[in-house]
């Protein structure tokens, strides 16, 4: 991908990002059904398998205790607009 | 993030090192811990970082160093945020004070535990100075009235105050912006700030833009420029926006011609 393209997507996405925070404009609420499908579909990503990435926060923090390490957190969301 | 540095071959061998765990925020009704983002103190997606098995978190990782180098790099520097407070706690001074300078560079201290660890450290005058300044930093961790009384007790050189005075900006910027968020979901709607940086700019209250330009206000004051044909203000906001866009040379030339035109509209009025 050529230089100019990374900066024209930039540019995209960081002036969507702002007008999506700055327009006073109602979002359309989604149902806790369509929530739940987009969260499933996102739980069945291959790098979280791949990564053997564990999804209970509680669960996390106890095996870091048990092993002696750190946990790495990721944050990340299945909804989107 | 997920399309690259997380499905990177090397992931696998990197997550053996940590417990690796991602956190999804859903909005599903009642799901247990949807609200973990915000009860860490983070903001937005994606947010990567460093925990303890406490669950205190230790380091956020920049944007930049969103790669497998940078969690790598970003391991080693905790590891030895672990070793050094290991240190501290048995009594080594000189870890102690290591201990404080990687805190502060770490993001990971608050302005309260960084003076009583600074006072318990007998700083000499150099390292007191250091201390300052990275505590000027931590001010926008406080309300406006706690950081005004925090500021009075530390003893800066003029540069040292004019760099705070930036901050408290900063803090002034944070509050404004809340309140109108807030103002604007008590009538069922979303707030457009624009108008909201525009007035804190045309009163001289500017971000001290570190550690980069506050990308939200600089946005919201070229637009709202824009619509009140003010070519003085959408020049400075752009002056602080063009770097965002530096490989964009079709946009860079684009704000350009928006800024010739908008000077043009502004002497027809004139006239």
């Amino acid at each position: 991908m050529r230089p100019n393209s990374i900066g024209l997507i930039f540019a995209l996405i960081a002036g969507a990002a702002w007008a999506g925070a700055q327009q006073p404009k109602q979002r359309p609420e989604k149902s806790p059904e369509e929530f739940t499908r987009l969260f499933e579909e996102k739980s069945a990503k291959p790098w979280i398998r791949k990564g053997a990435w564990l999804t209970d926060f509680d669960e996390a923090c106890a095996q870091a205790k048990k092993q002696g390490k750190l946990v790495f957190a990721y944050f990340t969301r299945s909804y989107a607009y | 993030m997920e399309g690259r540095a997380l499905s990177d071959d090397g992931i696998v061998a990197f997550n053996a090192t940590v417990v690796p765990f991602v956190h999804i925020t859903t909005r599903i009704p009642g799901k247990k811990r949807d609200g973990l983002l915000k009860e860490k103190g983070f903001t937005g997606f994606p947010t990567i970082c460093f925990m303890n098995p406490q669950g205190d978190v230790l380091y956020k990782i920049a944007g930049t160093d969103r790669t497998l180098e940078g969690f790598q790099r970003a391991k080693r520097r905790v590891d030895e945020f672990l070793t050094l407070s290991r240190k501290a706690a048995a009594g080594d001074r000189d870890a102690a004070k290591r201990l404080l300078w990687l805190r502060f560079e770490l993001g990971n201290i608050t302005f309260a535990d960084a003076t009583a660890l600074a006072a318990s450290l007998d700083l000499n005058e150099a390292e007191t100075r250091r201390c300052n300044d990275r505590l000027i930093e931590l001010l926008p961790q406080l309300d406006m009235d706690e950081a005004r009384k925090r500021l009075a007790g530390l003893a800066l050189d003029a540069a040292q105050q004019q760099r705070a005075a930036r901050f408290i900006a900063d803090i002034r910027i944070r509050d404004t912006c809340r309140a109108a968020r807030e103002s604007a979901r008590e009538n069922g709607q979303r707030a457009d700030l624009r108008p909201v940086f525009y007035r804190l700019f045309k009163d001289g209250v500017l971000p001290s833009d570190e550690p980069r330009a506050d990308f939200l206000y600089w946005s919201a004051v070229m637009q709202a420029a824009e619509g009140a044909i003010d070519p003085e203000a959408f020049a400075a906001a752009w002056r602080k926006l063009a770097p965002f866009y530096a490989k964009n040379e079709s946009y860079t030339e684009l704000m350009r011609k928006r800024l010739s035109a908008l000077r043009a509209k502004a002497a027809a009025e004139k006239r």
